[in-house]
C-alpha cells in the first residue's frame, strides 16, 4: 500500500505543471545570477585583485543557505499541498473510509512529496555547474571545478533542512488541515532565526548549536578564515555541525512522532472541539402552512458611495478573518520579539552601541520586516482572493449583487488592514525599545511618515501585484510561489546588467533619515519612483478587476471574454489615467537617469583617459604654497560658488614646462594662470588639463593660479553638489590639484623616490590657508584655523579664517544650524559644534579631546592652533569622523552612541574625539611619505596614543576591551582580506585592519614590554625628526628601524615579530594542579605550552627567547600575581607559589601577544 | 414576471454538451425541474444565475437581458446552488449580516431586522449564534434558503435542494421553499419526482441537454390515464418484457419477485392490472421517447 500510494503521489507531482516550472525557475535564477557574478555579461574585468572563487565550497555553501530559504516555500507549495489537496476537494471523506493503513497514507504522501522538493533543490546546483562551465567567465574569480563543495552543501545543510522542515511543516498542515498553516510556518522559522541570531550575539558556539538552517554554524567555524581558505577549503563537518543538525532532526522526529500518534484517518480535524452541538435537535417552529411570507421592508442601495461603504464592512470581515486565527497571532508575537531583538542588535553593534533613537530603531523595518510582511502579503493576499471558492461559498456570493470592484476592494482594503497592523508592531517594538533603555525622545511624526508613509506606500504596491497574480492563477500556492520567485528575479535584475530603475518593481532607493539633514535628497527619488511603481500598480489592480473570478467560467478563453464585456468607458478611463501617469513618470525618470552618464560610459571615460593621459606619469610638478578661497554656500539650493587662489612654487631643482591640473570633478571650475600658458591636452569629462608654460617656471620660481566654481546642479537619483539643507560637509578634493592623479604612487618605503612625497598626495608639502566663507543666516560655516571676524550682509555672513602656521594639505567646510559647548584646555579651546537634541556625548568627546591633547602635549609637542573643534555632519554622508588641520568632522552616528552602559563596548565618543585630535601630531605634523606603511606613521601610533589616554581616563580593564576589540578587528579584517596580508610595516592604505588593529597592539605590546615612558621617548624623537618636515618625509622603515636599535635587544624579536612580520603564537594551558603548602601558602603545577610561527609557514616553529606574562586568581577573580617570564621551548612546567588559595592561571591576560585562540589560555583550578 | 429562455446552447471544454438549442418559458409559481443526473439541469440553472456564459442563446427575466446585464438580475435573485460551503466558524447570524451587505442592504438596524425575520421563517433562530460549518445537512439547506431570501428575490433558483437530506429535513425544507415560492418565480431541479409532485404548478423534463416535456404536473398524469399498466414477474424474464413492453420501471417486492410498470394505449396482457399514473410515469416516458 505504502508503494502504491508512493507512486500515486509522485505521478500526481509529475503530472503538475508546476513542478517543471518551480524547478525551471531556481535553475534559470541560479545559473543567471553565477553567469552574472562571474562576470558573464561584464567580460573578465582588469582588477589584479585576488578574487573570491565564486565556485570554492565555502562560496557553494553560502550560495545554497541564500537559495535555501525559498527552497522552504517549496514545503508548504509540496508537501503541505500533498496533505491539504485531499481536504480542499473532500477527498478525504472518501479517503479515509478505505482501508489504508495510517502508516502507508502518511509516509507515502510524505516521502514521495519530499523526493519532488528534493529533485526541485537541485536545479540550484544544476544552475551553478553549469553557470562555472560557462566560456567567456572572469577566470579569476574561478577555482577548479569542486563537486565535493556541492555535495557537501547538500548532504550536510540543504537536505536535511528539507527533511526537518519538510516534516514539521507536513505536521504542521495536518494539524490544521490549512495550507497557509505551512507557508506562516516558514516565516515563523524565519523569525526564530532572527531571534536566536540577536539573542546569541557574541556567543558564536550556541548560536551555531540552535540555528536552524546551519546557516550561522557553518560561519562560526569559517569567520575567520582568510581568502587563501575560503577560496580553497571545505566546510569541515565536525562536532557542532552534527550536534547542530541531530538537534533539529530529533526536534523535527519528536513533533513527528506525536502528530503520528494523534493522527487517525478520520473525517473531523484533529481540534474537534469547535464542532460540538451540530447533532442536538432544536425546538421546532409551527410554520403557518401555505401562507404568503412577508419580509419587513428594508432599503437596498447600489450606489457608488455605498459600494465603497460596503467595501469597507466587507474588508473588515475579511480582516478579522486574518488577524482571529491563532497562527496569525502566533506569528505577530514571534514577529514583535523578532523585531524587539533586531533593534536591540542595531542599536548594539560590534564596537559600540548607539542610543535607541528612533531613526535608528527605524532601519529595523527597512532591512527585513518590510520583506516579512511583505511576504504575508503574497501570503494572505492568496488567502484572500481565493477563499470563497476554498470555502466553497462561491456560488452564493457571486450571484449577489455585488460588484466585483467592491469584492476587489473589500479584499485588498483587508490586506492593506493587516499590513498597518503588522507596521504598528514595528513602532510598538521600537517604542518599547525606547522605554525600555529609558529613552524618550520618541520622534512620532518620524515613525508614522515613515512606516505608514513611506513602507506602506511600497507594500501598498506589493498588495495590489499580488491581488492580480492570485487573480489570474488557479491557486494559491501557484500564486505565492509565481511571486517569490518574481522578486527574487527583479532584485537580480542588476546581475543581468540591467540598471535602470524603468524595470525594477517597487525596486527603491535606500533611505538614510538624519537628525541634521532628514531625509535629504533621496526622499524626492523615493517618492518619484513609488509613485510610478503606485500608478502602476493601479493599472494591475485594474487587470485584477477585469479578471476577478466570478462564477464558474470554464475556460481561460471565457474569462477574457468575461473581462472584454467588463471594460465599461469609466474603467477605460481611469486606466487611461493610470496609464498617463504611469508613463508621465516614466518619463521623468528616464530623463532623470538621462542626466548621469550610464556606469559603462564612466568606465569608458576612465579607461580612454587612462590610455591618453599615462605619459604624463611621473612628470614632475611645482608645489601649492599659498591658498585664498572665497566660498559662498547656498544650503537652501544645494549649491556654491567659490574661488580661489593658489601661489604655486617650483621646489625642484629643474624648470618646469608642463603644469597638470585636475579640477573638481562634479563642479564646473574655470581658472587662469599669471603666465602666458595654453592647454595642450585636456579631458572633458576628467576635468584634466596638460598646460604648457610658454616660459618655463625656474626653480624657486612661482606662479599664480586664479579659479572660479560652482557646483552642477543634483538630479533626482545623482548627488553632484555636496551642500545640504544642513550639515554641509565639503571635503578639498572639489579645488584644483596638481599632477597625474591616476599614477600608482604608492611604493615600496625603501624605494629611493618614496620619501619624495607625502601622503596626503603630490600638489603640495606644507600649506597657508586663508578662506572667507559664507552662508545662510541660519547656519555656521567652517573652514580650517582661526575665526578672526564674521559679519553679516543681508542675509547672508561672511566667516573669515586664518591659520598662522602652514598645515597639511587637506581641509573640510561645513556649514550647520548648530549648537555649540567649549571647554577651555591648558593647550588651546575645545568646542563641538552639534545638531540641537544631540547632547548625550558632547562631554565624552570634550574630555577626548582634552585627553588627547594632555597625552601629546605632554610626550611630543604643542598644539599649533587657538582651538580645535568637532562638527556634526549627517548620517547620510558616512559613519566616519576625520580630521583637517583643526576641525574634525563627525558623523553624527557618533553623536548619538550610547556611552552609559559599557559593558564590553567602547566609549566611542571619547574614543573618535581623542583618535581625531592625535592625528595633528601623527599626520598632522609629521607627514607620513607616500609609500605603503604610511598607515602605520599614522594610524598605528595614533591608536597606540589613543589607547593610553583611554586607559588615564577609564582605567586598565577598560583599556583592555580597547585592546581586545582591536586585536578582534585585526583577526576579523584578515579574514576578509583579498590580497597577501602585509606586515604591519608595509600595510597598504586599505588595510585597515592592520594599521588600527594590529598597528594598535603592537605599538601596545611594546609599550607594556619595554614601559611606556620609553616607548614614546622613542617616538618623540622620530616626531621631532619630522615635524613640520617637507622631503624626504619620514618612512614606516624609518621608525621601525630606530625602535629596534633603541629597544633592548632582548626585545626586538618584538619589533620582528610585530612589525616586520606576521607572527602568531599559539600558547595553551595542557594542565593546572594547586597544593596546599605546608606554610599556608599554595604552590601552582603549570603545564603549559608555546609556540611561535610566522603566517606562511604555520607548521615550522621559531626559536623562542619570547615574554609571556602569567597571572593568578582567586576566587573572586582578583589578581594574586602576575609575572613575566622568559620562555625558550615549547613545553614548559612551572611551579609557581602564590599566598592566597587560587581559583584560575591564565596565560597572556593583557593580550600582549597574538595567539588566534585565547580561551586555551585560561585554566580553572 | 416570466422566464424567457431561447436556443440556449453550451459546450464545455472537454467536449461535452451541457445545453442543446434549450427553449424554455416558466412564469410565476414552483417550477420543476426534471432530469436525470447529468441532464444539463445545474448547467442550465447556473447559467440563469449568471456563473456562466453560454456559447449562444439567451435568456430573460421579465425586462432583464441576464446575458447582458447579469448585475440587474441578481438584485431580484435568490440562488441555492446543489452544494455549498461555508467560511469556517462564522455564525449563522453573522453569515447572515454579511451576506445582507453583499445584497445590498445598507441601514445596520434594517440587517439585523431582516436576518431575524429570515432566521425565523427557515426555523434557525435558535441555532443562530452557531458556526454554521457545524449544521447538519438540512440546517443548512435552509440557512441557504435564509440568506436566499435577504434580497426578496423574484427569480429563485434551487438546485437538487433535497439530495441527501432525511424525510423529516426534506419536508421542512419544502415547507419553507412553499411559503416563499407562491408570489415569484421558482425553479426547482430535482432527480426526485416526489419532490416535484408535492410543490410545483408546473414543470418540464430535461435530459442530454434539452428540454423533452413542458407541461403542468396535474395534465401530465391526466395525459396518460388509463395507459399504464402493471404486473409481477420474476427477475429473470425482465429482459424479456423489456423487450416486449415500454417498461417505465421495475422494482423489487419484499419476495424477491418484481412489480413493472407499463406504458401501453391498450392492455398488452391479460395479466397486467391498469393502476393510475404517476408523475413517474411520465418522467420515465419521456425520458424513453
Amino acid at each position: 500500500m505504502f508503494k502504491k500510494i508512493f507512486l500515486y503521489e509522485l505521478r500526481y507531482w509529475l503530472t503538475q505543471p508546476s513542478t517543471y516550472i518551480y524547478f525551471l525557475v531556481f535553475f534559470g535564477i541560479a545559473f543567471l545570477s553565477f553567469a552574472g557574478t562571474a562576470g558573464f555579461f561584464d567580460g573578465p574585468s582588469t582588477s589584479t585583485e585576488k578574487q573570491r572563487f565564486l565556485n570554492s565550497p565555502h562560496e557553494i555553501n553560502y550560495m545554497l543557505q541564500y537559495f535555501g530559504k525559498f527552497f522552504l516555500f517549496l514545503l508548504p507549495a509540496i508537501i503541505g499541498t500533498s496533505v491539504f489537496k485531499d481536504y480542499k476537494h473532500n477527498v478525504h471523506t472518501i479517503l479515509y473510509s478505505f482501508p489504508i493503513e495510517k502508516k502507508d497514507y502518511l509516509l507515502g504522501k510524505f516521502w514521495s512529496a519530499l523526493l519532488v522538493v528534493c529533485s526541485i533543490t537541485l536545479a540550484v546546483a544544476l544552475g551553478g555547474a553549469i553557470g562555472e562551465h560557462l566560456p567567456n567567465l572572469d577566470t579569476a574569480k574561478l577555482g577548479a571545478f569542486n563537486s565535493m563543495g556541492y555535495l557537501q552543501a547538500y548532504l550536510v545543510y540543504v537536505l536535511p533542512n528539507m527533511l526537518i522542515y519538510g516534516a514539521i511543516i507536513f505536521c504542521l498542515v495536518l494539524w490544521t488541515r490549512n495550507s497557509y498553516a505551512g507557508f506562516v510556518g516558514v516565516l515563523l522559522l524565519f523569525f526564530l532565526q532572527i531571534i536566536l541570531e540577536n539573542a546569541f550575539t557574541g556567543n558564536g558556539y550556541l548560536l551555531a548549536l540552535f540555528d536552524p538552517f546551519g546557516q550561522n554554524t557553518a560561519r562560526y567555524l569559517t569567520y575567520l578564515w582568510t581568502l587563501e581558505e575560503q577560496n580553497t577549503q571545505l566546510i569541515p563537518i565536525q562536532g557542532v555541525v552534527l550536534q547542530n543538525r541531530l538537534l533539529w532532526f530529533s526536534i523535527a522526529a519528536f513533533i513527528s512522532g506525536i502528530t503520528y500518534f494523534k493522527f487517525s484517518l478520520h473525517q473531523n480535524s484533529m481540534f474537534a472541539g469547535f464542532r460540538k452541538g451540530s447533532s442536538k435537535s432544536f425546538a421546532k417552529k409551527k410554520l403557518g402552512g401555505s401562507g404568503k411570507v412577508k419580509l419587513p421592508e428594508v432599503a437596498y442601495e447600489f450606489s457608488f458611495a455605498q459600494q465603497l461603504k460596503n467595501a469597507w464592512r466587507l474588508s473588515n470581515f475579511h480582516f478579522q478573518g486574518i488577524i482571529k486565527n491563532w497562527l496569525f497571532l502566533i506569528l505577530l508575537i514571534f514577529g514583535l520579539f523578532a523585531v524587539l531583538f533586531a533593534i536591540a542588535k542595531v542599536t548594539n553593534l560590534e564596537e559600540m552601541s548607539l542610543l535607541p533613537v528612533t531613526h535608528i530603531v527605524l532601519t529595523v523595518p527597512a532591512f527585513f520586516f518590510t520583506l516579512i510582511i511583505m511576504l504575508l502579503t503574497f501570503i494572505y493576499s492568496g488567502m484572500l482572493v481565493h477563499k470563497e471558492r476554498s470555502a466553497g461559498i462561491h456560488q452564493l456570493v457571486d450571484t449577489t449583487a455585488v460588484p466585483n470592484g467592491t469584492l476587489l476592494l473589500s479584499k485588498t482594503l483587508a490586506i492593506l488592514k493587516m499590513q498597518v497592523v503588522l507596521l504598528a508592531i514595528m513602532m510598538l517594538a521600537g517604542i518599547l525599545i525606547q522605554l525600555y533603555n529609558g529613552f524618550f525622545q520618541f520622534q512620532i511624526g518620524l515613525y508614522l511618515f515613515h512606516l505608514f508613509g513611506l513602507v506602506f506606500l511600497n507594500l501598498i504596491i506589493w498588495a495590489f501585484i499580488s491581488i492580480l497574480v492570485h487573480s489570474l492563477l488557479p491557486n494559491a500556492y501557484i500564486g505565492m510561489f509565481a511571486l517569490i520567485l518574481f522578486w527574487m528575479g527583479t532584485s537580480n535584475l542588476g546581475q543581468l546588467g540591467i540598471d535602470t530603475r524603468l524595470l525594477a518593481f517597487n525596486n527603491v532607493p535606500q533611505l538614510h533619515y538624519s537628525d541634521v539633514n532628514g531625509y535629504g535628497g533621496n526622499l524626492a527619488a523615493y517618492l518619484l519612483i513609488e509613485s510610478y511603481w503606485f500608478a502602476f500598480a493601479c493599472l494591475l489592480l485594474v487587470g485584477a478587476y477585469l479578471f476577478w473570478m466570478r462564477g464558474m467560467p470554464h475556460s481561460f478563453r471565457e474569462r477574457l471574454l468575461v473581462a472584454k464585456r467588463r471594460v465599461s468607458p469609466q474603467l477605460a478611463m481611469l486606466a487611461g489615467l493610470f496609464s498617463v501617469a504611469f508613463i508621465g513618470l516614466g518619463f521623468v525618470i528616464f530623463k532623470e537617469e538621462m542626466k548621469s552618464p550610464a556606469d559603462s560610459i564612466r568606465k569608458a571615460a576612465f579607461t580612454a583617459f587612462e590610455k591618453q593621459f599615462a605619459a604624463y606619469t611621473g612628470i614632475e610638478q611645482p608645489k601649492i604654497t599659498d591658498i585664498k578661497l572665497d566660498i559662498d554656500l547656498y544650503p537652501e539650493d544645494n549649491r556654491f560658488e567659490a574661488s580661489g587662489q593658489y601661489l604655486i612654487v617650483n621646489k625642484t631643482d629643474k624648470a618646469i614646462d608642463t603644469i597638470l591640473l585636475k579640477t573638481g570633478f562634479d563642479e564646473t571650475t574655470s581658472f587662469e594662470l599669471n603666465r602666458v600658458n595654453h592647454i595642450i591636452d585636456s579631458d572633458e569629462y576628467v576635468h584634466f588639463y596638460a598646460i604648457q608654460l610658454e616660459t618655463p617656471l625656474q626653480p624657486n620660481d612661482s606662479l599664480q593660479l586664479n579659479f572660479r566654481m560652482q557646483s552642477k546642479e543634483n538630479t533626482l537619483f545623482e548627488r553632484n553638489s555636496d551642500i545640504l539643507d544642513n550639515g554641509t560637509f565639503l571635503r578639498y578634493d572639489i579645488f584644483p590639484r596638481l599632477g597625474y592623479f591616476l599614477e600608482e604612487t604608492t611604493k615600496d618605503p625603501s624605494h629611493s623616490g618614496a620619501c619624495r612625497h607625502n601622503a596626503q598626495g603630490i600638489s603640495a608639502d606644507f600649506v597657508r590657508i586663508n578662506t572667507i566663507i559664507s552662508t545662510s543666516d541660519e547656519q555656521l560655516a567652517f573652514a580650517p584655523g582661526h575665526l578672526k571676524k564674521q559679519e553679516a550682509k543681508e542675509d547672508r555672513i561672511y566667516y573669515h579664517y586664518e591659520m598662522n602656521t602652514p598645515v597639511e594639505f587637506g581641509f573640510h567646510f561645513n556649514s550647520g544650524a548648530y549648537n555649540v559647548k567649549r571647554i577651555e584646555s591648558k593647550g588651546g579651546q575645545l568646542e563641538v559644534y552639534y545638531q540641537e537634541g544631540h547632547e548625550h556625548n558632547l562631554d565624552n568627546m570634550l574630555e577626548g579631546m582634552k585627553a588627547s591633547l594632555d597625552y601629546n602635549t605632554q610626550y611630543f609637542s604643542d598644539f599649533q592652533h587657538e582651538e580645535a573643534r568637532m562638527i556634526e555632519f549627517p548620517h547620510s554622508e558616512g559613519s566616519l569622523a576625520t580630521i583637517a588641520v583643526n576641525s574634525i568632522s563627525t558623523s553624527e552616528i557618533r553623536f548619538i552612541a550610547n556611552t552609559d552602559i559599557l559593558e564590553d563596548k567602547i566609549d566611542i565618543a571619547f574614543y573618535v574625539a581623542s583618535h581625531e585630535l592625535t592625528h595633528h601630531w601623527w599626520g598632522g605634523q609629521v607627514l607620513p611619505a607616500d609609500a605603503f606603511g604610511a598607515v602605520m606613521l599614522a594610524e598605528s601610533t595614533t591608536e597606540y596614543v589613543t589607547l593610553r589616554t583611554y586607559e588615564r581616563y577609564y582605567g586598565k580593564a577598560k583599556a583592555l576591551q580597547f585592546l581586545k576589540k582591536q586585536r578582534e578587528r585585526y583577526l576579523r579584517g584578515r579574514s576578509r582580506e583579498t590580497e597577501e596580508e602585509q606586515p604591519l610595516m608595509l600595510v597598504k592604505r586599505p588595510q585597515q585592519y592592520i594599521a588600527y588593529g594590529k598597528g594598535a597592539f603592537a605599538f601596545n605590546s611594546i609599550s607594556q614590554y619595554a614601559g611606556e615612558e620609553a616607548l614614546n621617548a622613542i617616538l618623540k624623537d622620530f616626531f621631532l625628526a619630522h615635524r613640520m618636515k617637507a622631503a624626504p618625509y619620514a618612512t614606516s622603515i624609518e621608525l621601525v628601524e630606530k625602535l629596534k636599535t633603541e629597544l633592548p635587544d632582548s626585545l626586538t624579536y618584538l619589533v620582528e615579530d610585530l612589525f616586520e612580520t606576521v607572527t602568531f603564537y599559539e600558547n595553551a594551558i595542557s594542565d593546572a594542579k594547586v597544593e596546599p603548602l605546608a606554610d599556608g601558602r599554595y604552590a601552582i603545577e603549570l603545564d603549559f605550552s608555546m609556540r611561535k610561527y610566522r603566517n606562511e609557514m604555520a607548521t615550522e616553529n621559531l626559536p623562542l627567547a619570547d615574554f609571556i606574562e602569567i597571572a593568578i586568581y582567586d576566587e573572586a577573580e582578583i589578581e594574586l600575581q602576575l609575572k613575566r617570564y622568559k620562555v625558550t621551548q615549547v613545553e614548559n612546567k612551572y611551579r609557581i607559589i602564590v599566598d592566597e588559595k587560587p581559583a584560575s592561571v591564565v596565560l597572556d591576560p593583557n593580550y600582549l601577544l597574538l595567539d588566534k585562540e585565547m580561551e586555551d589560555n585560561a585554566f580553572g583550578l | 414576471m416570466a422566464l424567457a429562455i431561447s436556443n440556449l446552447t453550451k459546450t464545455y471544454p472537454n467536449g461535452v454538451k451541457a445545453l442543446d438549442q434549450l427553449q424554455l418559458e416558466i412564469g410565476k409559481g414552483m417550477f420543476g425541474l426534471l432530469g436525470p443526473n447529468g441532464a444539463g439541469k445545474s448547467s442550465l440553472m447556473r447559467t440563469i444565475a449568471t456563473l456562466q456564459l453560454p456559447d449562444a442563446g439567451s435568456i430573460r427575466f421579465d425586462d432583464i437581458d441576464i446575458l447582458q446585464e447579469p448585475m440587474r438580475l441578481r438584485k431580484v435573485l435568490g440562488y441555492l446552488p446543489q452544494s455549498f460551503g461555508v467560511y469556517p466558524k462564522v455564525s449563522a447570524e453573522k453569515l447572515l449580516d454579511y451576506f445582507a451587505t453583499l445584497k445590498g442592504i445598507a441601514s445596520r438596524k434594517d440587517r439585523k431586522v431582516i436576518v431575524q425575520k429570515v432566521l425565523e421563517l427557515t426555523n434557525l433562530y435558535d441555532v443562530r449564534k452557531k458556526s454554521v460549518s457545524g449544521y447538519s445537512g438540512g440546517m443548512k439547506q435552509r440557512f441557504g434558503i435564509a440568506q436566499l431570501l435577504l434580497n426578496k428575490p423574484q427569480l429563485i433558483i434551487v438546485d437538487e435542494p433535497t439530495a441527501g437530506l432525511d424525510p423529516a429535513e426534506r419536508n421542512r425544507f419544502l415547507n419553507v421553499l412553499r411559503e416563499v415560492g407562491t408570489e415569484n418565480t421558482v425553479i426547482f431541479s430535482t432527480h426526485i419526482v416526489e419532490d416535484v409532485k408535492d410543490l410545483c404548478t408546473d414543470m418540464a423534463i430535461m435530459n442530454k441537454g434539452r428540454i423533452l416535456q413542458h407541461i403542468k404536473p396535474t395534465d401530465a398524469t391526466n395525459e396518460i390515464a388509463n395507459k399504464i399498466w402493471t404486473r409481477n414477474i420474476t427477475q429473470a424474464d425482465l429482459a424479456d418484457f423489456e423487450q416486449k413492453h415500454k417498461v417505465l420501471s421495475s422494482n423489487f417486492n419484499p419476495d424477491n419477485s418484481m412489480r413493472i410498470r407499463v406504458f401501453a394505449e391498450e392492455s398488452p396482457d391479460f395479466s397486467f392490472k391498469q393502476v393510475a399514473p404517476n408523475l413517474e410515469d411520465v418522467y420515465f416516458i419521456a425520458l424513453n421517447s
